[in-house]
């Protein structure tokens, strides 16, 4: 850990993987059956208000945006969280030159990404970077027209994630993304909406 | 499951490289004032003010000089790279045929491959950084900074930036922000606009978490815009005289969070910057497309109404030429009638 320390300042830069920026945001929407969408388990989020810890809704909390599909949730759930990650979310359509894209995605920005958010943590602390993938899921959603719900940490937990201790396992981020996509989608939450 | 530190070190440190970016020169008002400092014909210089410090990074387009660069740092970091593994694996191998007892044998070092070998992107290779320190002027609660840059076209990534010993720190502006162009031998005088001009207050977002520099034995925090505010292109005294000027602004779509810090967007400015959702809209382009689009219906209408004018002159011209070639034919059959005594009617 004592080399790993002395490293920091050196590998911190790592942190993260390349995109282009293009105003031709277009969004890569994957497909899901019927039955997909349905085997997806959707989360308890019935709870007493009167009882829950209100306070706590600032860090749990959940999406919902109106006539939306699961499609579009699922893609923009995915989209926040590659960005919030600081992994690559967008691919743009210029390349600075030919075969550029091709040869920059792969395990070498995938490992840059986890091994930054890792440095980051033995610097900042863990609880740093729980908030900051907070505010990061919740601007990004924000941007793109979802509402926020809180839901008591309990529930909140069975189907989120946090990265304290490092990045999660992409099966189980992913369907966690896919049950936050059910809810998203879903029917409307009957409970007060939170501030964006 | 969570990735091991460990082996995410390792993969690490076998397949990628830091590299440094191409960092602005901060310029310091004495020394301009002394002469010391010039604005040179081949460089470019950003000025930006404001009512506190900040810490800026801007990402400049690569023109096809900066991208034979990146290459060539690519080239070199490879080679290093190779280099460091032999020597890792001649260890390892030595410590494998010498094994310690009560010590385990440490991981085989990665071999680098071109596959799986990486530098870092080159928007961050491109990437210029400056502030909070290093001012080229600060009083009456103003901080202004001038920097001497590569001509070229610059994007506003945001309030990101290294902070010594803590890595980057800041927010990015991954989901919609602004670019212009750094001519040489000039100083393009971006004022307060990138603070003041976004309508901040019609764009809330979470509460940021504080940005904070470590300066002497104190701190820095890096206030992040929260309202737009009068803008202000006010030149220092010491400037004054030198080339100036103010950059046209373009809107520029998202981009990724290179450095993995907190996510924003620069709120819309007015002719410039706009959002359906997250969707950024580019205001000039669109007002462009449309006046194009506009020019090019009025054109069509134009030679359409030309056209059915052209149709009905020719068609005019036809008609009078009918005209014309029936009286022509009918005087003709007149004259080409026999002579007769009209007061007679006989023949003679």
């Amino acid at each position: 850990m004592k080399l790993a320390y002395r490293l920091l300042p050196l590998l911190l830069p790592l942190a993260g993987a390349a995109q282009a920026q293009s105003l031709v945001d277009e969004q890569q929407t994957r497909s899901f059956t019927a039955n997909e969408i349905a085997a997806v388990e959707m989360p308890t989020l019935g709870f007493d208000v009167r009882k829950a810890k209100v306070k706590d809704f600032k860090k749990y909390y959940y999406f919902h945006r109106d006539e939306t599909s699961f499609e579009e949730a699922f893609a923009d759930l995915t989209e926040c969280d590659a960005l919030s990650s600081g992994l690559a979310a967008y691919t743009g359509d210029r390349e600075p030159y030919p075969g550029y894209y091709a040869t920059q995605y792969g395990i070498g920005g995938v490992i840059g990404g986890v091994l930054g958010n890792m440095l980051a943590d033995a610097i900042y602390g863990s609880s740093e970077r729980r908030a900051l993938r907070r505010i990061n899921m919740r601007n990004c959603m924000g941007f793109k027209g979802y509402q926020r719900y809180g839901v008591p940490k309990k529930l909140w937990k069975e189907f989120n994630f946090e990265e304290g201790g490092g990045r999660e396992d992409d099966e189980i981020r992913e369907a966690a993304l896919m049950q936050q996509a059910k809810v998203a989608s879903g029917l409307k939450p009957q409970q007060e909406v939170l501030e964006r | 499951m969570k990735i091991s530190f460990t082996k995410a070190l390792c993969g690490a440190l076998a397949s990628a490289l830091f590299l440094a970016p191409a960092n602005a020169r901060p310029i310091d008002e004495d020394d301009f004032v002394k002469g010391e400092e010039t604005i040179l014909e081949d460089k470019g210089y950003i000025l930006i003010s404001g009512p506190s410090r900040w810490g800026v990074t801007l990402m400049k387009e690569p023109n096809p000089d900066d991208i034979a660069r990146y290459q060539e740092a690519y080239e070199e970091a490879f080679a290093e790279a190779s280099e460091d593994y032999e020597k890792k694996q001649a260890r390892y191998l030595k410590r494998k045929e010498n094994p310690i007892e009560g010590r385990a044998l440490p991981d085989e070092p990665i071999k680098p491959e071109r596959e799986t070998f990486r530098i870092v992107q080159i928007e961050r290779f491109m990437a210029s950084q400056f502030g909070p320190t290093d001012v080229f002027k600060k009083g009456d609660g103003q901080y202004t900074y001038l920097e001497e840059v590569e001509p070229g076209t610059y994007t506003w990534y945001g309030p990101v930036f290294l902070s010594p010993g803590e890595g980057y720190i800041g927010q990015c502006y991954c989901m919609g922000t602004v670019k212009f162009e750094v001519e040489p031998g000039i100083i393009t005088n971006l004022g307060n606009s990138l603070f003041a001009l976004p309508k901040w207050e019609d764009d809330k977002t979470a509460p940021p978490l504080d940005i904070i520099y470590p300066m002497g034995l104190g701190a820095v925090t890096v206030k992040l815009p929260t309202e737009s505010a009068p803008v202000s292109y006010d030149l220092p005294v010491s400037l004054q005289g030198q080339p100036v000027r103010t950059p046209e602004l373009f809107a520029v779509g998202k981009i990724n969070n290179f450095y993995g810090k907190m996510i924003g967007r620069m709120a819309p400015i007015e002719g410039v910057l706009a959002y359906d959702r997250d969707r950024v809209i580019d205001v000039k382009a669109e007002r462009a497309a449309k006046a194009k689009v506009v020019a090019e219906a009025a054109e069509a209408k134009a030679a359409a109404e030309a056209k059915a004018a052209a149709e009905a002159l020719q068609a005019q011209g036809k008609a009078e030429e009918q005209q014309m070639e029936d009286a022509i034919a009918s005087e003709a059959q007149t004259s080409d009638q026999p002579e007769t005594d009209t007061e007679t009617g006989s023949h003679e």
